[in-house]
């Protein structure tokens, strides 16, 4: 591995403090996003939405609404004769028949059933009023728990039950073991939220000279190209797809929403500009939902609190399961974890994935995680508390040791490295020192508690897409091109949505290039300039795309020498390449510059070596070789590139009056391998911390009775500065063997330890009321419902 | 989220403003500063076909004491009272930075927040606890609204189709009467999710006089007349706060929303009335 992915020299700027490039433009609020754009003759949509979660629709009457002054057309579904349904390529899965518009049943309150195309939006939502359509409702089935149940109404009436995905391995084997041993069970749930980013979806479609042209939020320019293709009455090479700036994907923007699909049909029908920005009402109903996860332990315990094995169960809450790709994913990324950072080696879990009448979940970071490392690691403590052996112990007595890896999970996992009781025992230290001063500060108040917590964990990063998607697999691409003068256009299928993809893409090129940054340009996220890639999702951009770049500048720089040898007539392997000039190692003079090199490769190829082809470029594409696609006959799989590892403490006070938890001290301990940009390393755990103390503590999507959506912007809490506890980071490196230059990805292991770190700290803080949590959200009101009215 | 067609017009007199109300009946809306009825109106959940804009008249946007306490024009921003000076009125100052935040401060009202009469609103729960009076304009004259017959339930206050609040009076109280402003919101800047305000009055450590108020945990703020009569003559020792946190939590009718049951407001309630006269004790 190391002999294929290099470098090609010192770096100079691959582990530094890199300035991210899109920061003078967004600080200086000149990012162009989608809502930015506005082309002449721009027409725009308002969606019309079902206001009830689960009916049969009998009648539309859109009459009024196209009568009104501006309004262009008013669709349903039944004008949508040339679309197809999104594709199912998942066998192992019943299939919705997703289609941008309802057609007969609406099966989630805020459904699409039809589209306003209007002069201006406020035309537009004025109309989309007066589009009438009757209903008949029926019993809407609103928790997971209620669809499981064999007699709960169906969502799809061709379904023999509300599961979309049934997975039951064989669990002989370990059943054979709690048989034998004392056993114990939890169940474990986490609640439903969402990545809420700053910039709503949105999307732009212009037809150019008779193909379309659609300007997205997209995580993914490609795939969005290929699934239009399959959707649209289009070719694919009549479709380009352009991702302006982003305001944060987080997984939320990975599918392609039925708004994608409507303003390119729109656009080509009408031939004009198409717009769709959603409104962050329309966001809160409308875009992907997610977590909403039961998890069941059961596992033999040693006498020393040891787990021997586990059986567990998985169930996803779905919602309407109406979203491409589909989400029943995270359920079997949570399997895939169940086991934790742990030598366990009996683990057998089964998978449930169930439609209910709720917005659809998707991809969020943390993507299953999360909620396996909140149940098994609040397991954990329950299990030391019922023994009565010391939690931290516990965990010591099953913690991989650096002596056990390579270690291959009972899920199939190969985790190749990583630094588990290492970063485990730093978080411990400095922990407890944390928790020591807070229990001596709030000794004296009779309001107070207070608790560490702590949660260890890997997370695959770099995965597969044929676990979302049951078609695309796991590549990157990398075109790098050297122009005349010396600068380098670099082109990816990668693509930023703020977390400073770009950076990194410049960072690695100019390294393994060997020129000045500030003479790379990047260009990413548009399908007509980039080599087809799979974009942004499960951290993989700088581990695969990384690959990729380093492939294709190793191409590249092999003909950069070629060229300066026979310029300089010097052997090739003598020379080096520095700050864009090439030379005999140790001695700087003569050297040829980039420019003369790349001026003689593409204009004066007269002076190329003898048979040389002109031109100083190369495509590359990198597809990690222990990735795999598919499971084993038992059901493993390595469905990642990597796994990373962190471990993280919380200490909190509990306010017994109020129920509040205050984050006293965060401390956080994490293991990417190799760090390409620290502050974006930094920034990345940071971001994820945020959206995982949201989760545990603040965010929470309810729904009634009746499906109807309980949580307005208002009330979805995401936290904000003021929230956010000052959090230290403790950096650990070990590198893989098995990635370029022993990357992993880093942008999810902030999100995944939060709930289990807070809910442990919370049991220790209450332990005198011994409160029982395995929930989440941790709501002041429910906490509150932990502590005895004794005290007012 | 974008609002339905209204009419829009900013008057810069109160009697113009009065005229143009009149003309337009219940069509019409006063918009002040904006920072409830323009989201309702981008939700599309008030629909005026006609705004009048009472943002320019001078009159309404004078802050003066006289001998009865603070005379705050109806679009006064809440940012204005935070930052100058409210001396005797140390409730108000006190409640100011738990209105939203400062952004929402700089652009919402003293008249607005009060005619708005949301039941987690801070300045409905001090204009209650100090026995505010608000001015009602209408052709007709001005006439006087005590905040007890003030607010008529959820977003609804006792104003006449065609009336303006334009000035509300705050008493100011003499410096020996202590004061403190508790609430509990999910988030720095949030609604309330519970709330109370409290003046408090001692001679020789004994309670003389209370005025304590709960928000957020009902129709509109409500007086804790239980809780004041079982402080009332009393030293504020353990026995007495414990007696008027649980008479509070019995006494308030709390809703229940996805952010608290009725039974975790009254412990709410309980815990930050307990707070409030820890505070305010001698």
């Amino acid at each position: 591995m190391a002999d294929t992915f290099e470098l090609g020299g010192r770096p100079v700027y691959t582990g530094a403090h890199v300035t991210r490039r899109q920061d003078d433009a967004l600080l200086s609020g000149q990012g162009t996003y989608v809502a930015d754009l506005r082309p002449g003759g721009m027409a725009e949509m308002a969606v019309v939405r079902s206001p009830i979660a689960h009916g049969r629709i009998t009648a539309i009457r859109t009459a009024a609404a196209a009568a009104v002054d501006g309004v262009i057309e008013v669709i349903t579904a039944a004008d949508l004769t040339d679309v197809a349904p999104y594709p199912n390529f998942a066998a192992y899965t019943q299939t919705p028949g997703t289609f941008p518009l309802a057609q007969d049943k609406v099966r989630y309150a805020g459904s699409p059933v039809a589209v306003v195309l209007a002069e201006n939006r406020y035309i537009a939502e004025d109309a989309a009023e007066l589009v009438e359509v009757d209903y008949t409702e029926l019993p809407a089935v609103t928790s997971l728990e209620a669809a499981l149940e064999p007699d709960s109404p169906r969502l799809f009436e061709d379904w023999t039950n509300n599961r979309l995905l049934d997975l039951q391995p064989d669990d002989s084997e370990v059943a054979a073991i709690l048989a034998g041993n004392r056993v114990l069970r939890r169940r474990y749930k986490m609640g439903r939220h969402t990545a809420m980013p700053m910039e709503t979806r949105a999307a732009l479609a212009e037809v150019h000279n008779g193909r379309l042209h659609l300007w997205c939020t997209n995580q993914h320019a490609h795939i969005a190209r290929t699934t239009l293709s399959y959707v649209l009455p289009l070719a694919e090479r009549d479709i380009r797809v352009v991702i302006p700036y982003v305001g944060g994907g987080f997984g939320l923007k990975q599918h392609l929403y039925p708004e994608d699909v409507l303003v390119s049909w729109l656009a080509l029908r009408h031939r004009r500009p198409v717009r769709f920005v959603e409104d962050r009402a329309e966001h809160m109903i409308a875009a992907a939902h997610a977590r909403d996860h039961m998890i069941d332990i059961e596992a033999a315990i040693a006498d020393d609190g040891r787990i021997l094995a586990m059986r567990v169960q998985v169930v996803q809450d779905l919602g309407s399961a109406e979203i491409f790709p589909g989400a029943w994913c995270p359920a079997l990324t949570t399997a895939a974890h169940m086991t934790g950072p742990y030598d366990i080696r009996d683990c057998v879990v089964s998978v449930a994935a169930v439609t209910t009448n709720k917005t659809p979940g998707g991809s969020y970071r943390g993507f299953g995680v999360p909620e396996a490392v909140f149940a098994l690691e609040r397991f954990i403590d329950e299990i030391a508390a019922e023994v009565g052996v010391d939690r931290l112990d516990l965990r010591r007595s099953m913690l991989l040791q650096p002596a056990d890896l390579p270690y291959t999970t009972a899920s199939g996992a190969l985790l190749d490295s990583g630094s588990f009781a290492e970063s485990f025992e730093r978080v411990v230290e400095m922990g407890e020192d944390a928790y020591r001063q807070a229990g001596a500060h709030y000794r004296s108040d009779p309001d107070s508690r207070v608790g560490v917590g702590y949660a260890v964990l890997f997370e695959g990063v770099s995965p597969t897409h044929h676990g979302a998607s049951a078609h695309w697999m796991g590549h990157e691409s990398c075109t790098i091109e050297v122009q005349p003068d010396g600068g380098v256009r670099v082109a990816s299928g990668v693509t930023d949505q703020g977390q400073g993809t770009t950076t990194f893409v410049a960072t690695l090129t100019a390294d393994a290039l060997g020129v000045p940054i500030e003479t790379v340009r990047v260009e990413l996220a548009d399908s007509d300039a980039t080599p087809y890639g799979l974009g942004a999702f499960g951290s993989r951009q700088a581990v695969i795309g990384g690959g990729a770049i380093l492939l294709a500048a190793a191409d590249v720089r092999g003909k950069v020498k070629k060229i300066a040898a026979h310029m300089l007539e010097a052997p090739e392997d003598d020379l080096v390449i520095e700050a864009g000039r090439v030379h005999v190692a140790g001695s700087p003079v003569p050297a040829v510059t980039m420019a003369e090199i790349a001026t003689t490769a593409v204009i004066r190829t007269i002076d190329l070596p003898p048979g040389m082809e002109p031109g100083l470029e190369a495509t590359a594409r990198y597809e990690p070789e222990l990735m795999e696609h598919t499971p084993d006959e038992k059901g493993r799989i390595n469905a990642n590139a990597a796994y990373a590892n962190a471990a993280h403490a919380a200490v909190i006070r509990v306010d017994l009056g109020t129920g509040e938890i205050e984050i006293l001290d965060y401390i956080l301990a994490h293991d990417c391998g190799r760090v390409i940009n620290p502050p974006i390393v930094d920034g990345q755990i940071w971001g994820g911390i945020a959206q995982g103390l949201g989760g545990t503590l603040y965010e929470d999507l309810c729904f009634n009775d009746l499906g109807q959506p309980q949580t307005a912007f208002m009330d979805y809490l995401v936290p904000s500065a003021v929230e956010m506890p000052d959090v230290v980071i403790e950096h650990f490196e070990s590198p893989s063997p098995n990635t370029p230059l022993g990357m992993k990805g880093v942008g999810e292991g902030g999100t995944v330890g939060p709930a289990a770190a807070i809910g442990n700290a919370l049991a220790q803080a209450l332990a005198e009321f011994s409160p029982q949590i395995h929930e989440t959200p941790l709501s002041p009101a429910v906490v509150r419902a932990m502590i005895p009215d004794q005290r007012t | 989220m974008k609002p339905p067609p209204f009419a829009y017009c900013r008057p810069h007199s109160l009697d113009e403003a009065l005229e143009f109300l009149a003309e337009h009946g219940d069509e019409a809306r006063p918009l002040a500063g904006g920072q409830s009825l323009v989201p309702m109106l981008n939700h599309r959940l008030a629909r005026p076909t006609v705004l009048v804009d009472i943002g320019a008249i001078g009159d309404l946007q004078r802050m003066d004491r006289n001998e009865s306490g603070w005379r705050i024009g109806a679009t006064v921003t809440q940012r204005r009272v935070e930052r100058e000076s409210t001396e005797g009125c140390d409730l108000l100052r006190l409640a100011m930075p738990f209105i939203g935040h400062r952004q929402i401060r700089a652009r919402g009202t003293v008249g607005g927040s009060i005619a708005h009469a949301d039941p987690a609103a801070e300045l409905p729960a001090v204009a209650l606890t100090l026995d505010a009076t608000m001015v009602a304009a209408g052709l007709d004259g001005q006439r006087e609204i005590p905040a007890a017959e003030f607010f008529a339930g959820p977003y609804m206050n006792s104003l006449e189709e065609g009336e303006i609040l334009s000035h509300v009076t705050f008493p100011t109280v003499p410096p020996t009467t202590r004061c403190s402003f508790r609430e509990f919101a999910r988030r720095k800047g949030d609604f309330a999710v519970a709330g109370v305000a409290a003046t408090v009055d001692f001679e020789d450590g004994s309670v003389t006089a209370a005025s304590l108020t709960a928000f957020a945990v009902g129709s509109n703020p409500v007086r804790l007349t239980g809780a004041e009569a079982a402080v009332a003559g009393r030293h504020l020792d353990e026995a007495a706060l414990i007696d008027s946190a649980e008479a509070a939590a019995a006494e308030i009718e709390p809703w229940d929303d996805i952010h608290g049951s009725p039974q975790y407001r009254r412990q709410l309630v309980a815990a930050l009335l307990r707070r409030a006269l820890q505070e305010v004790a001698p």
